[in-house]
């Protein structure tokens, strides 16, 4: 049962205290970009879930290859790529094939699999030491982690263009930067981090 | 070579796609390793000197070999690429334990995966050439570079009291800005002083500077308006943007003479959508559809008959006349279109039937199928 609550605590450790996208910034291009579609945020939302958790598992499975974990951080990189590459194009395929879906669709897959967040977790999970079951923990948590986070800029994005009274020169990309400055600041409190010592 | 490569130098599309549409302050691209690795002006230096390598290669090989290549197999392309180039530059770093490796961390293998050349080149280089391809991505990586080194010199300097390793203040300023929330910050000040500048001295891209969000209820209103394409009304170019339709129509039209539409004649649909039903947070259709259109046409350009000398772009922005002086004349609106954040492009499948249906209605309605 041990490492039930070891996955569970990893988990909600990533969703509530330590969100990769604000923390990190791991993924954040995306979030921005996806928290300016709503509609598609569930369906983006759940593929970055996805690969994150199969990478995460993959990944720490190839760690109990004693060759693999000796390697350095730039071969272990260069591992890890290459089955997140293998991962998405399997997927994609899989998808492909029986679902018959849009060029835009795929291309959304390709987004969503292909990103610093998807690619940064197996990197964390190593440089941590987690667990087995901490990592899918991690993968679990940032797939959720990420919705907030798209979620928290989405309704941010909203009510900041319904704001008349702000300068001309803060509209858009700049007002948005502050506002997610913000969220960044308050989860790094959340932490226990020191902002300003 | 297309049209926007022809009528832009290659001065003004560096100058273009570094300043005007800069890929972190405007498109807001590439931020992770900007805001979380980028605490000296050394590993700033050491990212943006790999990002623009990064991009030159992806975009260069795109443009060249990658044309015929489906999109969902490119995308896996460019990371292979990315790895192939992030990686080989970690090992020998960390084989030669140079210490800005410590602080760069992860950050160096995930330049690999950064959507800033994921996007430039399924955005620009699978559409142009080798050339143009080049150009691009040096003006691209100009643009990231320089916002990677300005955050770099900021944070260093505010965060730790150095700069370059170089001791300026005794006790750091503002430590806080070491932090990812830093990041953000300097971001955000920077983005705004950039805006400010266009705004002040090149109004005319002034309008492609903001956010544009879908709301699934912008979206549900702009699809009733495209099925409601039988209001028509003259056209008002300084209030809304304008469709050409394809000017092939107008010869059609004067066999039929059934139709009052003259050739070359602007349409304008305007959505019968009373004003009350949107706030202000949400997109106003005819915006946000004129503008779909206006690519969607802009798009088809290359099928349809060459247009006169004397046509205006369709879009045209009226600018005042003292800035016709500082931004040359809107023969590279296209271009532009190209570099714009690529958020706020169309790309909605539904939408693509939708004005199918638009246009073939239009030709029924006026008998110009034959």
């Amino acid at each position: 049962m041990s490492w039930f609550f070891n996955l569970l605590n990893a988990a909600l450790y990533i969703i509530l205290i330590q969100n990769l996208v604000f923390s990190g910034g791991y993924g954040a291009s995306e979030a921005v970009r996806m928290a300016t579609k709503p509609r598609r945020l569930a369906a983006f939302s759940i593929m970055v879930a996805y690969f994150s958790v199969l990478s995460a598992v993959i990944c720490r499975a190839l760690d109990f290859i004693i060759q693999i974990d000796r390697l350095n951080l730039a071969l272990h990189s260069a591992i890890f790529g290459g089955v997140l590459v293998i991962l998405y194009l399997e997927t994609a395929l899989a998808v492909k094939l029986i679902f018959k879906p849009g060029t835009k669709f795929l291309s959304m897959m390709g987004m969503a699999a292909l990103n610093t967040l998807v690619f940064a977790i197996p990197l964390l999970n190593r440089r941590l030491g987690n667990t087995f079951a901490a990592s899918i923990g991690v993968g679990i948590g940032s797939g959720i982690a990420f919705i907030f986070a798209i979620s928290l800029i989405s309704i941010g994005l909203r009510r900041l263009e319904s704001n008349p009274n702000m300068p001309e020169a803060f509209k858009g990309a700049p007002a948005m930067f502050l506002y997610v400055a913000l969220l960044s600041m308050a989860f790094t409190g959340f932490s226990g981090t020191s902002l300003f010592a | 070579m297309n049209d926007n490569q022809k009528t832009l130098s290659p001065t003004t599309m560096i100058f273009r796609g570094a300043f005007i549409y800069n890929p972190v302050l405007v498109q807001v691209i590439g931020i992770c390793p900007i805001v979380a690795a980028t605490v000296s002006l050394s590993a700033a230096a050491v990212l943006a000197a790999i990002t623009v390598l990064l991009l030159i290669i992806c975009e260069t090989f795109a443009s060249v070999a990658l044309k015929r290549v489906p999109a969902w197999i490119r995308v896996a392309i460019y990371m292979v690429i990315g790895l192939l180039i992030a990686c080989p530059v970690m090992y020998f770093m960390d084989a030669r334990n140079y210490e800005v490796v410590t602080s760069i961390g992860i950050y160096l293998p995930l330049l690999a995966v950064s959507s800033l050349a994921a996007l430039r080149c399924e955005k620009f280089a699978v559409k142009n050439n080798p050339l143009a391809s080049f150009i691009d991505a040096f003006s691209a990586g100009i643009g990231y570079s320089a916002v990677f080194l300005t955050v770099g010199a900021i944070r260093e300097l505010l965060g730790s009291g150095t700069i370059g390793g170089r001791v300026i203040f005794g006790n750091p300023v503002a430590p806080g800005l070491l932090m990812t929330f830093g990041g953000f910050i300097v971001l955000g000040l920077l983005a705004a002083f950039h805006k400010s500048i266009v705004i002040r001295f090149f109004p005319r891209f002034e309008r492609d500077m903001n956010f544009k969000i879908k709301t699934a209820r912008a979206e549900e209103q702009r699809a009733v308006y495209v099925r409601r394409n039988s209001v028509r009304k003259p056209a008002r170019l300084n209030q809304a943007e304008s469709i050409e339709l394809e000017s092939a129509n107008a010869e059609s039209i004067d066999k039929n003479n059934q139709s009052d539409t003259k050739p070359f004649e602007r349409v304008v649909y305007v959505p019968d959508i009373p004003q009350a039903e949107t706030s202000s947070s949400e997109l106003m259709p005819l915006e946000e559809t004129s503008e779909e259109i206006s690519s969607e046409l802009k798009e088809r350009e290359p099928e349809a008959e060459p247009r006169e000398e004397t046509a205006q772009p369709a879009c045209e922005k009226i600018i005042p006349p003292d800035d016709e002086e500082i931004n040359p004349p809107a023969e590279g609106e296209n271009i532009a279109e190209e570099n714009s954040p690529d958020i706020n492009e169309p790309d909605d499948d539904e939408f693509d039937r939708d004005i199918s249906e638009l246009f073939e209605n239009f030709r029924k309605k006026h008998n110009l199928d034959d």
